[in-house]
C-alpha cells in the first residue's frame, strides 16, 4: 500500500516537474535552439554583434551599405548548411536571389527567406545563432553573382525529404548532402 | 500516525494536480493568444492580396476606355504598386510556393508588364493592338481570380476554412494539405489560370527570358577526361593531389562539375559539355593575410586572363572583401565596350593567387554582334544629359536591359554633390535608358 502511494507520488512530481520545463521553454519565446547541436564556434569565428557595432561607427557618411542584405542571408546558409562544403552554401545563397529573380517568388531576400514554410531553418530556429566566417563569405560571394546550383530554386536533402512532389522536380546539380533542383 | 502519513500524500496529490490544472489552463490562453494574433496577420495580408487584386481589376478596365496619355500613366503607376504589394503579400501566407506559383507568375507580370507600358507611353508610344488584347485578357483573369479570393476571404472570416495547422505544420508543406486549408483552396483557383497569355515585353519577368539559352558556347562536346585536362591547365597547378568530378550539372550551361585539391586550395568548377569552357571557379581556402594592394591583384588578375586566352578583357569596377579582391571585366572591341559580356576573377590579397572566377554572363551573351552606327552624335546625346552632371568621360557601350536586349548607348561617367554617376543614353533613340550612382563603401565601390 504505502509503495503504491510513493509511486505515485514520485510519478505526478515528475509529471509536474517536466510539464514546467516544457513550459518554461515555450513562454520564453526563445527562438534559438538550446545547445548548437554540435557546431562549436570559437570566439574569433563569430562576427554577429560585435562585428555589427565596428562596422556602425565605420560605414560610410552617404548611408547606403549592402550589410543588411548579406547578413540576412548568412544566417539563413548557416542555419541550413552549416556542414556542407563551402560551394555548397554559395549555392544555398544563390538559391534564395534566384527565388529573388524568378516570377513564381516574393522580390526581395527577406520576402523569400520568410515566406512561411519555405525554409526548415526558419520554422525551427537555426536561422537565428550567429553565423561563422564561412558563412558570411559564402553570402558575399552569392550577393556578388556566383551561383553553383545551376540556376536552382529549390534544394532539399534526399536522406531528410519524404516530399515527392519535391522528387519529381529535374536535380541540376549536386553538392554535399542537397540537390538543388528547378 | 499511519492515518496522518496517508493524509499528507493526498494532500501533495490534490495540490499537485491544482497546479497542473493552473498551468494547463495559462499554457491554453497563451497559445490562443498567439494564435490570434498570428491570424491577425495571416488575414492582414489575405486581405491585402484581395484588395489590390481587386483594384488592379478596375485598373486595367479603366485602360481600356482611357485615351488621354497622362491617364495611363498614372493608371498604369497604381497597377504596378498594386501588383508588387499583392506579391508580398502572398509570400506571407502560409501556403506552399508551389500551389501558388501561377497566382506570383502572374502578379509579378502584372507589375512589370504595366512598367514596361508606362515607359512605352511615357515616349508617346500608343498601345498596339497586342498590347490591348492583352490588358483585355488579364482584366478577365484578375476578375475571376478577385472573385474566387473574395469567396475565399468570406470563408476565413467565418472559420470554415483555416490558414495552416500549426502542429504538424500543415499548410506550409505540400504533402500535409487537408481541404479544409487555404493552400488547397489556392491549388482550386490557380487550376483556372493555366491559360495564361504569353506576355513578351522589356522587363525582368517576360516570358522571353524564359528560354535564354547560352550565346558564347561554341566548340566540340567535351568527356571528362578532356574537362579534367581543363580544368588543371585552366588553374595552372601542376600536381594536383586529386581531380574528381562532384556531380553533374544540368544548369544554364550543362557541364561537368570538378573538384581538384592542391595543398590547401580545394577548387570546385564547372566546365561546359560543348567547348570545355570554364563557367565559374571558386576555392575553399579562407584567406587571412593582406600582402599586395588591390591594384597588384588586379594586375594578377589581368595575367589570370591572358593566360586562358580572353582577349580584350577591361577592368570596370573592382570591390574588396574578406581579404579578397573581386575584379569586374567587361568585352571590349573598337572601342565599345560590352557590359553584358561579364566575367568576375576573385584574388587573394596574401599570395595573389586566383581563388575565385566567374564567367557565367560572359557565356550566356557573348557573341559576334552586328551592331550598327549610332545615329546620334557625342555632342547631341550630351545634350540630353542633365546640366548637373560635370561630365569626366564619354564612352560607347553596349549595356543589358531588363528584358534581355541589348542597346547602344553613350555612357557619361560624371560627377554631382561628391558622388559619381553613369548616365546611359541610347546612341539611336536618345532615351536615358539608365541612370547608376557608383557608392564607395568600405568593400568597395557598389552601383545602385
Amino acid at each position: 500500500m504505502r509503495k503504491k502511494y510513493r509511486t505515485l507520488f514520485l510519478t505526478a512530481i515528475l509529471v509536474v516537474t517536466l510539464f514546467a520545463q516544457g513550459a518554461a521553454y515555450s513562454t520564453s519565446l526563445s527562438l534559438r535552439p538550446k545547445g548548437g547541436k554540435g557546431v562549436q564556434i570559437s570566439k574569433a569565428d563569430k562576427v554577429g554583434k560585435t562585428d555589427k557595432r565596428v562596422a556602425a561607427s565605420e560605414s560610410p557618411s552617404r548611408g547606403v551599405s549592402n550589410r543588411d542584405e548579406y547578413m540576412i542571408l548568412a544566417h539563413l546558409i548557416y542555419g541550413e548548411a552549416r556542414g556542407e562544403p563551402y560551394v555548397g552554401k554559395v549555392a544555398v545563397g544563390a538559391v534564395v536571389l534566384n527565388r529573388v529573380k524568378s516570377s513564381k517568388f516574393s522580390n526581395s531576400i527577406s520576402g523569400v527567406i520568410y515566406q512561411p514554410g519555405a525554409f526548415t531553418a526558419v520554422a525551427e530556429g537555426q536561422m537565428w545563432m550567429d553565423p561563422d566566417n564561412e558563412s558570411v563569405r559564402a553570402a558575399k560571394d552569392a550577393l556578388s553573382g556566383w551561383d553553383p546550383s545551376g540556376g536552382a530554386i529549390y534544394y532539399y536533402n534526399p536522406a531528410k525529404t519524404t516530399s515527392r512532389w519535391i522528387w519529381a522536380r529535374p536535380v541540376l546539380t549536386v553538392i554535399g548532402r542537397h540537390r538543388f533542383a528547378r | 500516525m499511519k492515518f496522518k502519513k496517508k493524509n499528507i500524500i493526498t494532500l501533495v496529490m490534490v495540490a499537485s494536480v491544482i497546479c497542473l490544472g493552473i498551468f494547463g489552463v495559462y499554457q491554453y490562453n497563451q497559445k490562443t493568444f498567439y494564435y490570434r494574433y498570428l491570424n491577425g496577420q495571416y488575414d492582414r495580408a489575405f486581405y491585402q492580396l484581395v484588395d489590390n487584386m481587386e483594384n488592379m481589376q478596375v485598373g486595367l478596365s479603366k485602360l481600356q476606355v482611357a485615351e488621354e496619355e497622362d491617364m495611363d500613366i498614372l493608371t498604369l503607376t497604381d497597377i504596378h504598386r498594386r501588383a508588387f504589394t499583392a506579391i508580398e503579400a502572398l509570400g506571407q501566407l502560409p501556403v506552399p510556393s508551389a500551389t501558388v506559383e501561377n497566382t506570383s507568375k502572374l502578379l509579378n507580370q502584372i507589375g512589370d508588364y504595366s512598367y514596361s507600358l508606362e515607359r512605352k507611353r511615357a515616349r508617346g508610344i500608343e498601345f498596339s493592338s497586342e498590347d490591348r488584347k492583352n490588358l483585355t485578357k488579364l482584366q478577365g483573369m484578375t476578375g475571376d481570380i478577385s472573385t474566387e479570393l473574395h469567396k475565399l476571404y468570406g470563408e476565413l472570416v467565418s472559420g470554415t476554412v483555416k490558414y495552416s495547422d500549426l502542429k504538424s505544420r500543415a499548410g506550409t508543406r505540400l504533402d500535409y494539405i487537408s481541404d479544409k486549408l487555404v493552400g488547397r483552396k489556392f491549388g482550386a483557383i490557380e487550376k483556372n489560370m493555366s491559360d495564361m497569355p504569353t506576355l513578351i515585353y522589356d522587363g525582368p519577368f517576360s516570358s522571353a527570358l524564359e528560354k535564354t539559352r547560352p550565346k558564347g558556347v561554341t566548340g566540340s562536346v567535351t568527356d571528362l577526361a578532356g574537362a579534367k585536362k581543363k580544368a588543371v591547365g585552366f588553374l595552372g597547378i601542376k600536381n594536383a593531389d586529386s581531380v574528381s568530378q562532384y556531380s553533374y550539372v544540368g544548369g544554364p550551361i550543362q557541364g561537368l562539375g570538378l573538384e581538384v585539391k592542391k595543398g590547401d586550395s580545394d577548387y570546385f568548377l564547372n566546365v561546359s559539355k560543348i567547348g570545355g569552357h570554364v563557367i565559374w571557379m571558386i576555392d575553399n581556402r579562407n584567406v587571412n593575410n593582406i600582402n599586395i594592394s588591390v591594384k597588384q591583384a588586379a594586375g594578377y588578375a589581368d595575367n589570370f586572363l591572358k593566360g586562358n586566352g580572353y582577349e580584350g578583357m577591361v577592368p570596370t569596377y573592382s570591390m574588396k572583401y574578406d581579404d579578397t579582391a573581386v575584379i569586374n571585366y567587361a568585352y571590349s572591341k573598337d572601342g565599345i565596350i560590352y557590359y553584358p559580356d561579364l566575367i568576375k576573377v576573385k584574388v587573394a590579397l596574401d599570395d595573389g593567387s586566383v581563388v575565385g572566377f566567374d564567367a557565367m554572363n560572359y557565356y550566356m551573351s557573348h557573341t559576334q554582334r552586328t551592331i550598327g552606327k549610332p545615329k546620334l552624335t557625342q555632342g547631341q546625346a550630351e545634350e540630353r544629359v542633365s546640366l548637373n552632371l560635370n561630365i569626366e568621360q564619354v564612352r560607347l557601350a553596349v549595356i543589358p536591359l531588363t528584358g534581355g536586349k541589348e542597346v547602344l548607348t553613350y555612357e557619361f561617367m560624371g560627377n554631382y554633390g561628391g558622388n559619381t554617376y553613369y548616365v546611359y543614353i541610347n546612341a539611336q533613340t536618345g532615351n536615358e535608358d539608365q541612370v547608376l550612382q557608383i557608392i564607395e563603401t568600405d568593400e568597395g565601390k557598389l552601383t545602385m
